[in-house]
């Protein structure tokens, strides 16, 4: 009930005219950085983050997650209509979502995506709403051996689920994590792993890291793609909009599981990425209808759309209450919060009390402004997909590097973000994934304090880690998901081995 | 012509050889126990020696890859075409600053492209300028850099 009251008051931030328009703003930002190839909601949130430093944090937080649904949206709009992902979370929705929009059905298309994934951030706000304020008060009694473990389970379930060949990540998370290290030392106060360069010693920051990774990395892997954006009409039926949602309730089935995969891989931080094809595949696999698969089969959109979004969504819930974000996009926004002052994890509920409700509430509305807008907008950013790549990238690469700069105001920042965007390149084409290395840089200091306080009260022994029965869940718990691609290796190996074992005895008979 | 297999070997000694370093420098910082508990080294040499740990995996899993083709000379050509003009750019800021280098960078790419009229490109290489000028340097107080040649006309 607490909650509910808390709630309120958040919505009477969020509802102030300055906040809708900055909800406003931040969605039409978000759809623009959805639909262009290159940018996506970790570079945008980068890009307009040296432009809240003036701002109160909870309208800063409001125009950067509004920014985040808008750019979650956009994505899905290219994918229907133009079969070219805007972001790699809508991958899953270019498999039924184009081919139904081919075959002359766009605006339900679009209207299924919407819906679906409005369904989605919804139940992500409801699981914040219910949930935060109460972990955030079960973490308040944190130490640093708890904190530490629960870093541990969330660099563990990258790892473990994150769907990536596992060394692969373990190398992404890892170079993520040298790179938070360089610079000052935040306990003994020296200078380490500069090699040489005296402008690392303020270290590297994780805008410039993003802008390369996602920016420059992307950029090019869809210059050699070379996306012909070969667009089917992208008229608005209205009429057919309200049908599509009236029929959306028949597939509650499908919904609701997409929504409970989408929240588990939220928080624990698999990201909408892994998400989305997860509930595709999971829906193919159970649906009646699987065999329809890729032909343009509703819940093929319902099923990779509602867990984009409610991932996308409850990646927030472990930034605000542990202070560990859930996506790439939260991991920027985090280190927004701490540009801002604030410190991110349970003392924000009791601390910052306007702004975690102001955000929650905004949530609520700035997803229903997203929907809205994208309906209104479709057709506009569709035209702007058919300006032609070669006019668009060198615009893109600008921006890029201007958000690089306007961090330190540094050069060396562009040629690193260029050095970033090489090293995306070539992780993007083999398969390393990019979250983990950006998590890592903006959390690993804060890792590496845990581990170090750790380390000082149980004077260097790691059995700390299974100490009491709270601490010792979580690092188990962070243990079987590191052991997981093995488990399942283990698993696939014998059910081969009984299979061939049983055509064996059949054929014997 | 780049096998999928020259490139996961090459990424793999990329980024081994990114952990080595870091592990060296780390080493170099100490990775004892001080009187403020851990060394300032242990946590960098613990990330470097999972980063080599991670690409001796991968590399043998990239060396027994059994892969095609993962780079062939028109896909090499088309992301030349965007990489080479982006690292001129970038090479150009410091000498001409940011607005210019981005106007003459915009310009460049629309006048490579012969089927473009040359009026829209001029339009899009004054437009790009003024545009990060008045949202950057004037809406949001961020001093762009001007470079030499900012610098040799007095701004």
């Amino acid at each position: 009930m607490e909650n509910l009251e808390l709630l309120m008051h958040g919505f009477g931030i969020a509802l102030s005219l300055n906040h809708i328009g900055l909800m406003l703003v931040g969605v039409l930002l978000g759809i623009l950085v959805g639909v262009l190839p290159g940018l996506g909601a970790p570079n945008g949130v980068s890009l307009l983050l040296p432009l809240t430093f003036g701002m109160q944090p909870v309208s800063a937080i409001i125009l950067l997650s509004s920014m985040y649904w808008g750019a979650l949206f956009g994505g899905s709009v290219t994918s229907i209509l133009f079969n070219i992902p805007g972001e790699p979370s809508s991958v899953a929705t270019t498999f039924d979502g184009y081919p139904m929009a081919r075959d002359g059905r766009p605006t339900t298309a679009l209207a299924t995506a919407f819906s679906s994934a409005a369904f989605g951030a919804l139940v992500g706000v409801v699981l914040i709403t219910l949930l935060a304020s109460w972990i955030a008060k079960l973490a308040l009694d944190f130490g640093p051996p708890e904190y530490f473990a629960v870093y541990f389970l969330a660099f563990a379930s990258f790892i473990g689920v994150g769907g990536a060949p596992p060394a692969k990540t373990l190398v992404s998370l890892c170079i993520g994590f040298a790179i938070a290290a360089m610079g000052m030392d935040t306990v003994s106060g020296n200078v380490r792993l500069t090699m040489g360069v005296d402008e690392f010693v303020r270290g590297i920051s994780f805008v410039v890291a993003v802008m390369g990774l996602f920016g420059i990395g992307e950029l090019l892997i869809a210059a050699e793609e070379e996306i012909h954006a070969k667009a089917v009409s992208s008229r608005i039926e209205w009429r057919e909009v309200f049908r599509t949602i009236a029929r959306m309730p028949g597939h509650w089935m499908a919904l609701g599981r997409s929504a409970l995969i989408g929240c588990w891989m939220g928080i624990t931080p698999g990201g909408p990425t892994a998400a989305s094809f997860m509930s595709y595949g999971i829906a193919k696999r159970v649906s009646r209808r699987g065999d329809e698969f890729g032909s343009g089969e509703p819940e093929g959109i319902i099923a990779p759309e509602t867990a984009d979004h409610s991932a996308g969504t409850s990646a927030l819930l472990p930034m605000l209450a542990l202070g560990i974000p859930g996506s790439a996009t939260a991991a920027v926004m985090m280190g927004g919060l701490m540009i801002w002052g604030l410190n991110p994890g349970p003392m924000l509920f009791v601390e910052q009390k306007d702004f975690v409700w102001g955000l929650i509430a905004s949530m609520y509305l700035g997803n229903v402004v997203a929907v809205v807008m994208v309906l209104l907008t479709v057709p506009l950013f569709a035209a702007l997909m058919r300006v032609p790549f070669f006019v668009i990238s060198p615009l893109i690469i600008t921006v890029c590097a201007v958000g690089a700069y306007a961090v330190t105001n540094s050069y060396l920042d562009i040629v690193l973000m260029m050095g970033f965007g090489l090293l995306g390149y070539l992780f993007k084409k083999l398969d390393y994934p990019i979250s983990p290395l950006v998590l890592a840089i903006v959390i690993g200091d804060k890792a590496e304090d845990a581990f170090r306080q750790t380390m000082i009260v149980s004077k260097g022994t790691l059995g700390i880690f299974f100490s009491t029965p709270l601490v010792a869940t979580i690092t188990g718990l962070g243990f079987v998901l590191l052991a997981l691609p093995l488990i399942s290796r283990a698993l696939r190996g014998l059910r081969v081995r009984l299979q061939s074992a049983l055509q064996v005895a059949q054929n014997a008979e | 012509m780049i096998s999928r297999r020259t490139l996961e070997i090459g990424t793999a000694v990329l980024t081994g050889a990114f952990g080595t370093a870091i592990l060296v420098s780390s080493l170099q910082i100490g990775v004892g126990w001080t009187s403020r508990g851990l060394g300032a080294g242990i946590f960098p040499a613990i990330s470097g020696s999972l980063i080599v740990l991670g690409s001796l995996y991968n590399l043998v899993r990239g060396a027994l890859h059994q892969g095609g083709v993962a780079l062939d000379w028109p896909r090499a050509k088309k992301i030349g075409a965007i990489l080479l003009p982006a690292l001129a750019f970038v090479a150009a800021i410091p000498l001409l600053g940011l607005h210019v280098a981005a106007g003459a960078y915009v310009f460049g790419s629309l006048v490579a492209r012969r089927d473009r009229s040359i009026r829209r490109a001029v339009a899009f290489g004054i437009a790009t300028p003024l545009a990060l000028y008045g949202i950057f340097d004037w809406g949001f107080q961020v001093a762009l850099p001007h470079g030499l040649l900012g610098a040799a006309l007095g701004f």
